[in-house]
């Protein structure tokens, strides 16, 4: 059968053609709404995608009950019928990945709960009431999820949805999914609750602890104990629901993927109820978001915020790079792919997202300037060993205070299989000092020791390089000191990189790819992204690296550039975008 | 209305050492244009000499929601702004519940609250206004 071009689809269609980029099912970054539409359109909608694109379809918990005690699995509306949805999508051979909330949703009335379950609204950490902006101006309030009720209604929710997908054939990867925005640069998930309800259920948790262990466990004396504390109970709530999804979806479950909502934060609210919202800003947090491993989503605002840069930078570098690299993350076959993945040289291991300790010492401040965007953190439970992975080109900052003997053993195995490991000393365990002492000992590795601004040990074996500094002592010094002692122990690392001069609030990303039957001269393809959101004109410049050859100027929009020997330098006008690939080689 | 929008909060003085200095904190204020930018607020509380606790939410502690107010006034003068509204947490957090549209936000956060005049800027009289009241 012939195929239909879109414009004639659109001609033959008996409803009002909507452009996708307007359309309320497509909300962005390929996520489809399928309750927006009549299911009797999901097959044009879903024909829309592009061949190959994971298509994101969250599940509507209160679409598919409204009361939280009944059910509807296409029972009564045909909207409900995700069997057929997943049908079409095989027949148009596109692969849908359901996601189901573990917080509450912020571009969904109530948050996604039952309209009966929406009893107590949570509060930030300020003790103001989440409420969230949607793309259509309404206020979404985000209910308690610390609630027993909406636990109790969310697990059964979760067995029928299981037993759903399972009896009616859905072979679809089901993900659980957390909802987030960036609040003062840090990631704040919706299910932290500051109001009554949370304090109930806590005080509950703590009386049954203490039940359960009277000797050990004698209350809280401390604010820090209670912090401590409450973060224990906070996790044991987020894993309850976890495993309530894991269980009832059983063989479809996949994992947990984070998502952080451009203009979802308190800030945001406020400044987006009087329209003062910047497009530079939500530019910001889609790199922030990406370092901190947080997949950005810009459902919540409206299609004209994205037509222009913001547009070009949420399909490229979260559609067609960080989504799918999320999405893929455990598939041995992607690691050798000509996909392009973001550029992650550095790994900044921290205990907790509030932690700060990176910052303070002055790295962030000294990558920003020098790697941007080509960090990231990683949440030390996630600091782990895996057989076979490439480590030869990665860097890890590690905190020593925060090192237990698993994590030990990492550093150790990272070190061993080429990778580079910068280690701070301070607050390390008496034991694992020893344990590191007698690993050079028994390995003869040659130790040099330096004073530069503290103290710093440097060991090599193979390609590995081990660097242990003291923090402590880097803490007491000025802030451009600290700066500078990454910059000069960053440079001994001689990175292929290329430094970017530009002017403020423009966004540089980095991705990189394997190279192409048609690219063996060189080991990898860099493309260098450059987005002017601002309102200004900005003006870039670049040398070439050493090692890097100009491959082409792709997707220029708005701006000027001149190509001198070894060099690029030009102008962004406002809304202005352009990408460069490099061949890199040795 | 040009009007400026000061967000407070009461924390419980209840075993906290630094009671004496009061329990009120500002923890949002809003014009027109969005929120006052960071560093803009962080001009006008050295220039008041109003404090930027690390270790507590919000700027403060002031001693009464009078308190709050003067500071108000004063950011009121600075960005020539004729009306003061004061709204407590509690009641911005009543507001967010009934709001469906951000229509319904915005129409509340100008009606509802402690509204005062900054007479300063209200009755201040032009140069041509006080030629012609002259009698």
């Amino acid at each position: 059968m012939e195929e239909i071009s879109a414009d004639t689809r659109y001609s033959l269609s008996l409803t009002t053609p909507v452009t996708r980029d307007a359309d309320a099912v497509f909300p962005g970054e390929n996520w489809f709404l399928y309750w927006k539409t009549s299911s009797s359109l999901w097959k044009t909608k879903l024909e829309e995608f592009s061949k190959g694109d994971k298509i994101l379809v969250p599940v509507n918990w209160s679409f598919h009950s409204d009361t939280g005690d009944n059910y509807d699995f296409a029972e009564t509306k045909p909207e409900t019928d995700l069997k057929k949805l997943f049908d079409i999508a095989c027949e148009l051979g596109k692969e849908i990945t359901f996601l189901m909330p573990l917080t509450p949703v912020p571009f969904l009335a109530n948050g996604g709960i039952p309209h009966l379950l929406a009893r107590s609204i949570a509060l930030n950490k300020e003790g103001m009431a989440y409420g969230i902006i949607d793309n259509e101006e309404n206020i979404n309030k985000l209910y308690s999820f610390y609630d027993p009720r909406v636990f109790q209604a969310y697990s059964k929710f979760c067995t029928k949805f299981g037993q759903y997908i399972s009896k009616s054939g859905i072979s679809s990867d089901v993900y659980g999914y957390v909802c987030g925005c960036l609040e003062n640069d840090e990631y704040i998930s919706y299910l932290d609750d500051y109001s009554k309800v949370f304090e109930q259920a806590f005080s509950r948790f703590l009386k049954a602890r203490a039940q359960k262990d009277s000797t050990e466990f004698q209350g809280i004396s401390s604010i820090e104990e209670e912090y401590i504390v409450k973060k224990e109970f906070s996790d044991t709530i987020t894993s309850l629901y976890l495993e309530s999804l894991s269980a009832g979806v059983g063989a479809n479950w996949e994992g947990v993927l984070k998502f952080s909502f451009l203009g979802g934060s308190l800030e945001d609210l406020l400044n987006r109820m009087s329209a003062n919202d910047l497009n530079s800003k939500y530019s910001k947090d889609i790199s922030k978001s990406i370092s901190r491993g947080v997949i950005p989503s810009s459902i919540l605002l409206p299609h004209r915020k994205k037509k222009g840069v913001l547009g070009r930078q949420l399909s490229e570098m979260v559609e067609s790079t960080f989504l799918n690299q999320k999405l893929s993350e455990d598939d041995v076959y992607e690691t050798e792919s000509v996909q392009f993945k973001t550029l992650n040289v550095f790994n900044l291991v921290r205990i907790d997202e509030s932690s700060k300790i990176w910052n303070d010492l002055g790295l962030t401040d000294s990558l920003s300037t020098d790697f941007y965007s080509c960090f990231s953190y990683l949440d030390k439970k996630l600091f782990e060993w895996k057989e076979g992975r490439n480590v030869l080109e990665q860097y890890f900052f590690v905190q020593g205070g925060e090192l237990i003997e698993s994590d030990f053993k990492t550093i150790l195995k990272i070190f061993m299989n080429g990778g580079k490991i910068i280690l701070d000393n301070s607050g390390l365990e008496e034991g694992l000092v020893r344990r590191l002492e007698s690993f050079f000992l028994e390995n003869n590795l040659e130790v040099e020791k330096v004073n530069f601004l503290t103290e710093v040990t440097y060991a090599q074996l193979g390609e590995g390089k081990l660097i242990v500094f003291n923090g402590e002592k880097l803490l007491t010094r000025g802030i451009n000191d600290r700066v500078n002692f990454w910059k000069k122990l960053i440079s001994t690392f001689e990175i292929q990189h290329m430094s970017i001069e530009t002017s403020e609030n423009v966004e540089v990303f980095w991705r990189t790819r394997g190279s192409s039957i048609n690219e063996l001269n060189y080991e990898e393809v860099r493309r260098l992204s450059i987005y002017n959101p601002t309102s200004y004109k900005k003006k870039v410049k670049f040398k070439f690296a050493k090692n890097f050859a100009l491959l082409k100027i792709i997707d220029e929009f708005n701006c000027e550039l001149s190509t001198l020997p070894h060099e690029i330098q030009g102008e962004l006008l406002p809304d202005g975008s352009f990408s460069i690939d490099f061949g890199v080689f040795s | 209305m040009d009007k400026l929008i000061a967000i407070y909060r009461f924390k419980n003085p209840a075993n906290d050492l630094n009671y004496s200095k009061g329990s009120y904190y500002l923890l949002h204020v809003l014009t027109n244009e969005g929120a006052v930018k960071p560093d803009l607020l962080e001009k006008f509380c050295h220039d008041y000499d109003v404090e930027n606790p690390a270790e507590e939410i919000g700027l403060g502690p002031f001693e009464s929601v009078d308190d709050i107010t003067k500071f108000c006034f004063y950011i009121c003068d600075e960005l020539r702004l004729p009306y003061v509204g004061l709204l407590s947490m509690d009641e911005f957090n009543s507001i967010i519940e009934e709001s469906s549209k951000v229509s319904d936000l915005l129409e509340a956060l100008h009606s509802d609250g402690n509204l005062i005049e900054n007479i300063s800027i209200t009755q201040k009289k032009s140069f041509f206004q006080k030629v012609f009241d002259r009698k």
